[in-house]
């Protein structure tokens, strides 16, 4: 489960979204866990079931001897560690959508290892013209394999509801976050939450304030697979603020869907299937036109892309990105589950530096 | 293609005797051996040329590899090392060039059944930096954001750069999805040139066993019948000439006539009592049914004449001295001395698992040509399960009596880290000795040196097994007086 976020200095909600979570992980209900941010989360909300980001904690940074080698992406290999230990031991499935050659392998790894039963949901890496029955079945089918495997009773009302709700708190986020009413912590937090999104939706009804003036803050855009790191507060520390978040942990969650109303199925696919940007996908240049397009919007002056050791969909396209984009770039790699966090404050902090005294200077002139 | 200078002595030879070799053949011989035939004889196109040509154009390491002493084996290095050239003569002559890339062999006859075409494998540019000793490729590579984290095939990435090393492709048909992740990164440098890109999406394959399986062959088959036929399509549109089924059908009995000619030769290789020719002439030979270095036609005449070679000399029981072990090689090596470097320790390749197992199978041609091709590639070996390609590995290693694996790793690939171990763990669960290295790149001899050191001990330690096995069945063979009491 994710506890990225800081235990201090917590907003109303980051308080009471920790006091649901508790009261939610000592209901009993059946958790499935879901690893990439093209996993149909909503298929887990119908059933009924409590939905598991799987961020392995920093403990488990070494995957046991002989099985997987050093240079493998330190992310999939921290996972699939968490499970030779036994991290996540109340899971009753594991669904996730496909998205690099080292994600799939990681997921074979853990089936390997685990007695958990799990789903490698194909979806396209190109962006299709049409809906593709292959991957429009992949869907469809593990919609009934949930029901199979978790013995629960689902029907097609169940989700459609779970699709509506979702949609309807990916567009309020959305809004909030172009306000910037919902800071990225918040949205960390939400990202990895084990509440579904009807709770969710209520939360955020009873808890969204005010936000703080982070005017005189350096407002940065933040890139990535995913953040071991404290990352948010060391750019806080350092006097920036993350205004636009394109890592899974972040906005990328909650873009606003774009086809129009559906079957649940369908919906599904578009979404996950067609709509989804990210680097991996095929051709590269729409994701890197939605990153550069997002970064812009939300008025970032510069952007720290950060990646764990050898992710390659993110790290070997950093120059890419970084040429794309055009604005001032950081690039960090960062071994997943190390605490060795000096580095990053050092670079993090000469980076939002640099920034400021440009601004300063561009203030003065 | 033989001559009365044919030395029947099969035997291995560097470079310089290469040279003086060659000086004996006749010039009528060279004449005849030419690529492109359709277009006519040419001066340019002739291609029997000794390795040490290729020398003085950088291919440094041509000079301490050793090479098989035939006529054969000469017209398929002549054949091999021209492919670059081939592909410039191919843009001259009006042909469109197609750059495959990710498919490692399945999309070849696809392409060549479109007319006037020539098709070539970007990918394969990885050995270059290894054969010239040089890092310019990689170089070029880095400053596109592709570093030492990134697999050899990185080098595919400097060649699109630097525009010398191949003509600029009429279209790059790049496969997506269950390929490996450098590749992916390499064919986004390429797609940030403004090339013209054709993406064909490939599945992961689940594998039967798999507990996570979401899919049958048949949808999977269907689905990539389909991706064929919308590559056709692009096809059509680059060369303007319509997709013809006859024509598909026609270059797949071609593609067959050269997989089972391969097949057959790897058989022969494999069973003969002494190694026949050597694992370099090998690889390079496996190698040419990924896009028959750029001429279907001239390439089946080179395998054919190299296994016409190999089958006489094992009808009179002539090969290669002094190579009792029994090797299965897994994962190419990018640096090809180190093939030399094992035979040198008293080795013999006669099994292989080099990622293309999607070019070995004869491809059907009874049914749709579309869903031929999609079931061929059905058997990729990356597509799949890592365990798919420790079975294809231990398959090998039993079908020809095999005494260990060498697995041949890549520092910073995506699949090297996780199937490695798992290939490792299952052949050992057989007892079947392996030993796994990653190979270094040009030029770190001290990274190489311990490379080395392990593949020797590896070697040591299967000859000794393989003697005192011997012995053991020899004193345990009864003396025939005593059978008879």
């Amino acid at each position: 489960m994710n506890k990225s976020y800081n235990e201090h200095g917590d907003s109303a909600l980051l308080k009471r979204l920790r006091e649901l979570e508790a009261v939610e992980l000592q209901s009993g209900k059946p958790q499935v866990g879901w690893i990439d941010r093209r996993t149909p989360i909503e298929l887990i909300e119908a059933a009924g079931e409590m939905p598991i980001r799987l961020f392995p904690s920093n403990i488990h940074n070494e995957k046991l001897p002989g099985a997987v080698r050093s240079d493998a992406c330190s992310f999939c290999s921290t996972l699939a560690s968490a499970f030779d230990v036994n991290h996540f031991p109340h899971l009753s499935a594991i669904l996730t959508g496909s998205t690099c050659d080292q994600m799939r392998r990681m997921c074979e790894e853990v089936a390997r290892t685990t007695t958990i039963p799990m789903r490698l949901i194909s979806l396209p890496r190109t962006y299709r013209r049409s809906i593709d029955s292959y991957f429009l079945n992949q869907i469809d089918s593990t919609w009934h394999w949930i029901a199979e495997v978790l013995g629960v009773p689902v029907s097609e009302d169940s989700l459609a509801e779970a699709v509506e709700t979702r949609n309807r708190l990916r567009v309020w986020v959305s809004e909030l976050r172009r306000e910037g009413w919902l800071s990225t912590r918040e949205l960390h937090a939400l990202a990895g939450s084990v509440l579904n999104a009807t709770g969710l939706l209520k939360l955020m009804d009873e808890t969204i304030q005010t936000p703080e003036d982070r005017s005189g803050s350096i407002r940065l855009a933040l890139l990535g697979a995913v953040v071991g790191a404290p990352v948010l507060d060391i750019i806080e520390q350092s006097g920036g603020v993350v205004v636009y978040d394109g890592t899974n942990q972040g906005d990328s969650l909650f873009v606003e869907p774009a086809s129009p109303q559906d079957t649940p199925i369908r919906m599904l696919y578009n979404y996950y299937g067609m709509e989804s940007l990210e680097p991996a996908r095929r051709p590269v240049m729409p994701a890197l036109y939605y990153l550069k397009k997002s970064a812009l919007s939300y008025g970032a002056s510069g952007v720290i892309l950060i990646n764990p050791t050898h992710c390659h969909p993110w790290g070997l396209s950093a120059k890419i990105i970084k040429e794309f984009i055009g604005l001032p770039f950081l690039h960090l790699e960062e071994e997943y589950g190390s605490l060795a966090i000096s580095r990053l404050s050092t670079r993090i902090g000469a980076f939002t530096e640099m920034l400021s005294m440009k601004r300063t200077g561009n203030d003065n002139r | 293609m033989t001559t009365d200078n044919q030395d029947y002595s099969p035997r291995q030879i560097d470079w310089q005797q290469w040279h003086q070799k060659y000086l004996d053949l006749p010039p009528g011989l060279i004449e005849e051996t030419y690529y492109f035939r359709h277009l006519g004889k040419h001066n340019w196109s002739r291609y029997l040329f000794p390795p040490s040509t290729f020398v003085p154009y950088g291919q440094k390491l041509l000079r301490e590899l050793r090479f098989d002493n035939s006529e054969a084996a000469l017209r398929l290095w002549g054949f091999t090392l021209s492919e670059w050239e081939r592909i410039y003569r191919a843009r001259q002559n009006g042909m469109k060039v197609i750059a495959l890339m990710g498919d490692i062999g399945a999309l070849a006859p696809l392409v060549y059944s479109f007319p006037g075409t020539v098709a070539f494998y970007p990918d394969c540019l990885w050995w270059t930096p290894f054969m010239m000793q040089s890092w310019e490729l990689f170089d070029e590579a880095q400053s596109a954001g592709l570093g030492e984290d990134c697999c050899f095939v990185r080098a595919a990435l400097g060649g699109f750069r630097r525009e010398v090393w191949f003509p600029r492709p009429d279209l790059v048909i790049a496969t997506t999805g269950a390929t490996c992740d450098d590749l992916a990164a390499v064919i986004a440098g390429i797609e940030n040139l403004g090339h013209n890109i054709h993406y064909f999406e490939l599945p992961r394959r689940s594998n039967i066993a798999d507990r996570y399986q979401t899919g049958s062959d048949e949808d999977l088959i269907e689905f990539l019948a389909g991706e064929f036929q919308k590559t056709a399509e692009s096809l059509a549109t680059v060369t303007g000439t319509e997709f013809d089924e006859k024509r598909l059908r026609n270059s797949i009995v071609k593609s067959n006539r050269l997989r089972d000619t391969l097949d057959r030769l790897r058989v022969m290789n494999a069973s003969s009592v002494l190694p026949p020719i050597g694992a370099l002439e090998m690889i390079f030979a496996d190698f040419s049914a990924l896009s028959s270095y750029g001429d279907p036609d001239e390439a089946i005449r080179v395998i054919e004449e190299l296994y016409n070679e190999v089958a006489s000399r094992t009808s009179f029981g002539m090969g290669y001295p002094n190579r009792d072990v029994r090797l299965v090689w897994a994962t190419p090596p990018a640096d090809p001395s180190l093939l030399c470097q094992v035979e040198a320790m008293g080795c013999r390749i006669v099994g292989s698992e080099y990622l293309i197992n999607q070019s070995r199978p004869l491809l059907e041609t009874g049914s749709d040509p579309f869903t031929a091709l999609a079931k061929g590639l059905l058997n990729g070996s990356l597509m799949g399960s890592s365990n798919y390609r420790a079975d294809l590995i231990i398959r090998e290693v039993e079908n020809n009596f095999a005494d260990g694996v060498v697995i041949s790793g890549i520092y910073g690939s995506s699949h090297c880290p996780w199937e490695t171990g798992l290939i490792v763990k299952a052949l050992r669960s057989r007892n079947i000795p392996v030993v796994s290295i990653d190979v270094s790149p040009p030029g770190r001899k001290r990274e190489q040196a311990q490379s080395l050191n392990r593949l020797k001990a590896f070697c040591e330690m299967l000859s000794a097994k393989k003697s005192a096995k011997a012995t053991r069945s020899f004193e345990r063979v009864p003396h025939a007086e005593e059978s008879a009491l």
